[in-house]
């Protein structure tokens, strides 16, 4: 049995912790794990939205799905409702899961794209389970065995600042230690320059045979070590900040799904948590200052602020690569895309499973860290595309800001998506990443890009009898709906307990 | 009320006499009523194995309900028979011999990716082998299958593929498409009309019939008469592929659920079960080894077996213009795994998917040609493997692709198995993770690196679930009767 490789975390948080508890929890005979936080240096915690991957996560590590929701004080999360991005007053829900299902091979989308065209359409919404129930402000869990038409899932919406204390425990008690300080410097290898020992501020040294950087958009050890280059997106993606406040709760419903609402130089989040609500402005400081997009969130938000904001400055973009000699960077330290889609945590997981995937001896080699890096890459660059899309579909001529993202130059990777999409209806396709069909779907047509044409085999079944399947279609999911309770309820249900052995 | 300014395509052209074609001129008439099928029967082609060697994958099976064929009543019909694998034998680094299924691993009860699990435990001791976790392969070691009842059972985790009779299914096949509307005559392709922007304008054949289409398909065999007269580049495969020449050959035998392969210092055999007889190939090499040597390892004294001469490549792109190439026309995967029409199947459920509307869109074009020669590349390199791993001859036909250039994607893939046992993810491939780590661990690959995740096992608690698993996966294939009998039990029962 060859030695256990001694990973070294630095930074804490929601990147350190999941990276720590992932390890503490499927490794241990391979890693031994040292996580190193300062209490000092803020973590960067903000009401957090989250995608359904999430909850695989979760359910490896073997952590209690109503144990973890309880803790970060979780809400569910159907999808993210986009308002003004269109066009000012447009509004539509992006929702986790699908529209309708295929008849005979054609994707669902091409029949409705028809009786569109004839007027003859409710909104695709209709058909969507996902969508129905969000704006209903109901759930109830997904059944597995449930057919596919409309069929949907679900992710949390949550405190993010919780999630960070919940995993320590959780990977402390599998062994996982933790150091409080501060690192002041870093010897590295005089040969091959990898890193050998993080010095502490009181002296004490760390020694390690992989390090991860989860030290933030400082990126103590991948950026200032090793000075990876970094891959700028500002001109596609120029919002540099955010100005995040929370609120109290309303009366009334708790919304099952995030709110992204354009403003003039950015867009606020909204995410409803059980006891308060998170808000933010992200916003680009080319186009606004900070006092005046704080002013505005203040303005926009429902209900008094129960703390003050807080301003964040960040980046749009990645490290060249992740994973440089024997350091790898999860989370803010590795890249940044703003939260319009809810990656942040996403990502952070994804490079966890990649690790696992490429775990290196204690000398680490190419192949390790090539094989991570693609994989890695990859989901950056999709998520990006998507992100900007979200941008550049837009109507919108009322700011600079928006004129910007109306004209910009998109990579051509994108322009020829949209292209495809316009004259075809057709989503060219990935089997792997995030972002399949029906998000295309939803964004291209929440955001009024309407194809001049779809397949031609949607044009084949008499009028009468399609008309007649989406009625019952549509039906079929307002009649689930109804029966699921409201949100608040729902919340208040037990949540059945994880299963107890995963192959 | 906007009209669709896709228009959707009036006529398509079939080229082809085998069940390539005859799947493609079925699949569209089925998928666009109004479309006008024509499928003109251009001479049958030896070399076109996808038609003479049918098999279908997993992966592939859904062309299969699409073109309205059960694999119930193939199998009762004696249309077909399952095939839930392949053998191989003096095959690999130690040349032993080993069976791979299609299919899944069983539950394991131990978290961690099954291979890994195997791996760690027979690092420790344990002595359950590979095939016990993965009840599709077991079945195919012992010859035994018998369709699962229920989702639940063990057999489930078996998914197995068809072997087709082409006497039997082109019949069907031809009746079913001329009910779905599809107007067949013979023909021969003789004259190929270009457009100045380079597509088809028409096609005219030996008969005189001017055939125009909105969408020609080249389902003509190897000799691909029509993508040639298109002036299709080709990317030649006989360095990864060596096995060039086939010679045929029948015997009656028992039926089993796989196919057999044996390695020889000539090339292989091989033996394809179609239920009452089988089909027997030796395949080699034309410039190693001579017809008259090969036919002497075949025991064909009276040289009745028949010699077919193949050339292992694809087109560079499939699709161009109003040209559609598929089947060996597109890609001639060569006889080893016989893989061409199940290759020929999933490409054609991507044209279905990526359907063109009249003046097919570049961009659509361009899609189907990246999906389309990322799956048959995949596909290839799951067969080369065999012939380039750790291949234990030395004679001339097994040490030609050890001086071969090793394409990217099956490097990486070997590299990476190499070092840590990870199978990573590949767009269009045809088989699982799983299938990939079954295959490479059998012909005696052994990953450097130990998995951290199955390593954390407890060691006690590993053993234990993986003999309890081994366990079951034997009282399975204990349980089921042989082939042949399950075979002759659905036929009669179908009778009734």
């Amino acid at each position: 049995m060859t030695d256990k490789v001694r990973v070294i975390i630095v930074g804490g948080g929601t990147a350190g912790w999941m990276t720590a508890a992932a390890l503490a929890a499927l490794a241990p005979a391979a890693a031994s794990v040292h996580l190193v936080e300062s209490a000092e240096i803020g973590i960067v915690g903000v009401g957090e939205a989250t995608l359904p991957h999430l909850r695989a996560f979760i359910e490896r590590l073997g952590i209690d799905e109503a144990e973890f929701m309880a803790a970060t004080h979780a809400t569910y999360k159907l999808g993210i409702a986009f308002e003004n991005f269109g066009d000012v007053g447009d509004r539509y829900i992006h929702p986790f899961g699908s529209y309708g299902a295929p008849l005979g091979g054609v994707p669902f989308h091409h029949y409705w794209l028809r009786r569109n065209a004839a007027g003859a359409a409710s909104p695709i919404s209709d058909y969507s389970a996902g969508v129905v129930a969000a704006e209903a402000n109901r759930f109830a869990r997904p059944s597995p065995n449930s057919d596919a038409a409309g069929a949907y899932g679900y992710a949390y919406q949550f405190d993010a600042t919780r999630f960070g204390p919940f995993l320590r425990e959780f990977a402390t008690a599998r062994g996982a230690l933790r150091t409080e300080g501060r690192v002041v410097s870093v010897e590295r290898d005089g040969d091959t320059g990898d890193v050998r020992v993080l010095v502490l501020e009181d002296g004490s040294r760390l020694e390690g045979d992989l390090f991860i950087d989860c030290s933030g958009f400082r990126a103590l050890l991948l950026g200032g070590e090793w000075a990876e280059p970094w891959e700028d997106w500002s001109h596609w993606l120029p919002c540099d900040r955010a100005v995040a406040v929370p609120c109290s709760s309303p009366d009334g419903p708790i919304e099952p799904y995030t709110r992204a609402v354009a403003m003039s130089a950015g867009w606020r989040w909204r995410i409803p948590l059980r006891h308060r609500v998170g808000n933010g402005y992200v916003f680009s400081s080319a186009h606004l200052d900070e006092a005046a997009a704080t002013e505005a969130l203040l303005a926009a938000i429902e209900s008094p602020p129960i703390a003050e904001p807080r301003m964040l400055r960040f980046r749009a973009g990645r490290r060249r690569r992740s994973w440089v000699g024997n350091t790898v960077a999860i989370g803010l330290a590795s890249g940044f895309l703003e939260p319009l889609e809810s990656t942040s945590i996403y990502l952070v997981q994804a490079a966890i499973t990649e690790l696992l995937e490429h775990f290196p001896d204690r000398r680490v080699v190419p192949a390790d860290r090539d094989g991570f890096n693609t994989r890695i890459d990859a989901e950056y660059d999709r998520i990006r595309d998507f992100l900007i899309l979200h941008y550049h579909a837009t109507g919108r001529d009322d700011s600079t800001f928006w004129r910007h993202a109306r004209t910009m130059r998109i990579p051509d990777s994108l322009e020829e998506k949209v292209e495809l999409w316009r004259r075809t209806g057709q989503v060219a396709k990935y089997s792997h990443g995030l972002f399949l069909e029906p998000s295309w779907v939803a964004v291209y047509l929440g955001q009024g890009i309407l194809p001049t044409g779809w397949d031609p085999r949607a044009d084949v079944p008499e009028t009468a009898g399609l008309d007649r399947a989406l009625e019952r279609l549509r039906r079929t999911i307002a009649d689930r709906v109804a029966t699921m309770p409201d949100h608040r309820s729902a919340l208040r249900l037990p949540v059945p307990p994880t299963a107890a052995v995963r192959a | 009320m906007t009209a669709n300014r896709q228009h959707e395509l009036k006529s398509v052209a079939v080229f082809g006499g085998g069940l390539v074609a005859l799947s493609a001129a079925l699949a569209i008439a089925r998928t666009s009523p109004r479309t006008r099928v024509s499928l003109i029967r251009t001479p049958p082609d030896p070399g076109a194995l996808a038609d003479r060697l049918p098999a279908t994958l997993p992966a592939s099976g859904g062309m299969l309900d699409r073109l309205g064929l059960s694999g119930d009543q193939l199998t009762a019909g004696g249309a077909a028979v399952h095939r839930l694998g392949e053998r191989f034998n003096s095959w690999g680094r130690s040349g032993s011999d080993w069976a791979q299924g299609f299919g899944t691993a069983a539950p394991i009860g131990a978290p961690g990716v099954p291979h890994q699990l195997w791996l760690t435990a027979a690092g420790l001791g344990s002595r359950t082998r590979l095939s016990e976790l993965f009840p599709a392969s077991l079945l195919v070691e012992r010859s035994r299958y018998v369709e699962a009842s229920n989702g639940r059972s063990l057999l489930s985790h078996a998914e197995p593929g068809f072997r087709l009779s082409p006497e039997r299914l082109v019949p069907v096949l031809s009746e079913l498409a001329r009910c779905a509307g599809v107007q067949s005559h013979d023909g021969e392709i003789s004259v190929v009309e270009r457009a100045s922007d380079g597509s088809c304008d028409a096609v005219t054949t030996s008969r005189g019939d001017r055939i125009t289409a909105d969408l020609y398909v080249d389902a003509s065999g190897p000799v691909a008469t029509l993508s040639a007269r298109m002036g299709a580049r080709s990317i030649d495969w006989c360095h990864l592929l060596p096995a060039d020449r086939l010679l045929l050959g029948r015997r009656t035998t028992p039926a089993t659920p796989a196919d057999d392969y044996t390695a020889i210092d000539l090339g292989w055999r091989a033996v394809w079960s179609s239920g009452d007889h089988a089909l027997t190939g030796i395949g080699f090499n034309g410039a190693i080894d001579g017809e008259a040597r090969a036919r002497r390892v075949a025991g064909d004294a009276a040289g009745t077996a028949e010699l077919v001469t193949v050339r292992p490549g694809r087109l560079a792109l499939p699709w161009t213009h109003n040209v559609l190439a598929l089947g060996d026309a597109a890609c001639v995967m060569g006889p080893l795994g016989t893989a061409g029409l199940a290759l020929a199947h999933l490409h054609l459920e991507l044209l279905l998917e990526l359907w063109p509307s009249a003046g097919a869109d570049p961009l659509l074009v361009a899609e189907y040609n990246r999906r389309a020669t990322l799956r048959a590349d995949r596909l290839r390199d799951w067969v080369a493997a065999l012939y380039l791993v750790e291949p234990r001859r030395s004679s001339g036909f097994w040490q030609t692709p050890r001086g071969a250039e090793i394409p990217d994607g099956l490097a990486t893939t070997l590299l990476q198995f190499d070092q840590r046992g990870l199978v990573a993810h590949h767009e269009e491939d045809s088989f699982s993770r799983d299938d990939w780590a079954q295959r490479l661990l059998h012909l005696g690959m052994r990953p450097r690196r130990p998995d951290p995740i199955a390593a954390s096992a407890n060691p006690g608690v590993l053993a234990a679930a993986l003999a309890r698993t081994a366990a079951a996966t034997n009282a399975l294939a204990d349980s089921l009767p042989p082939y042949p009998a399950y075979l002759a039990a659905l036929s009669s029962r179908r009778q009734h």
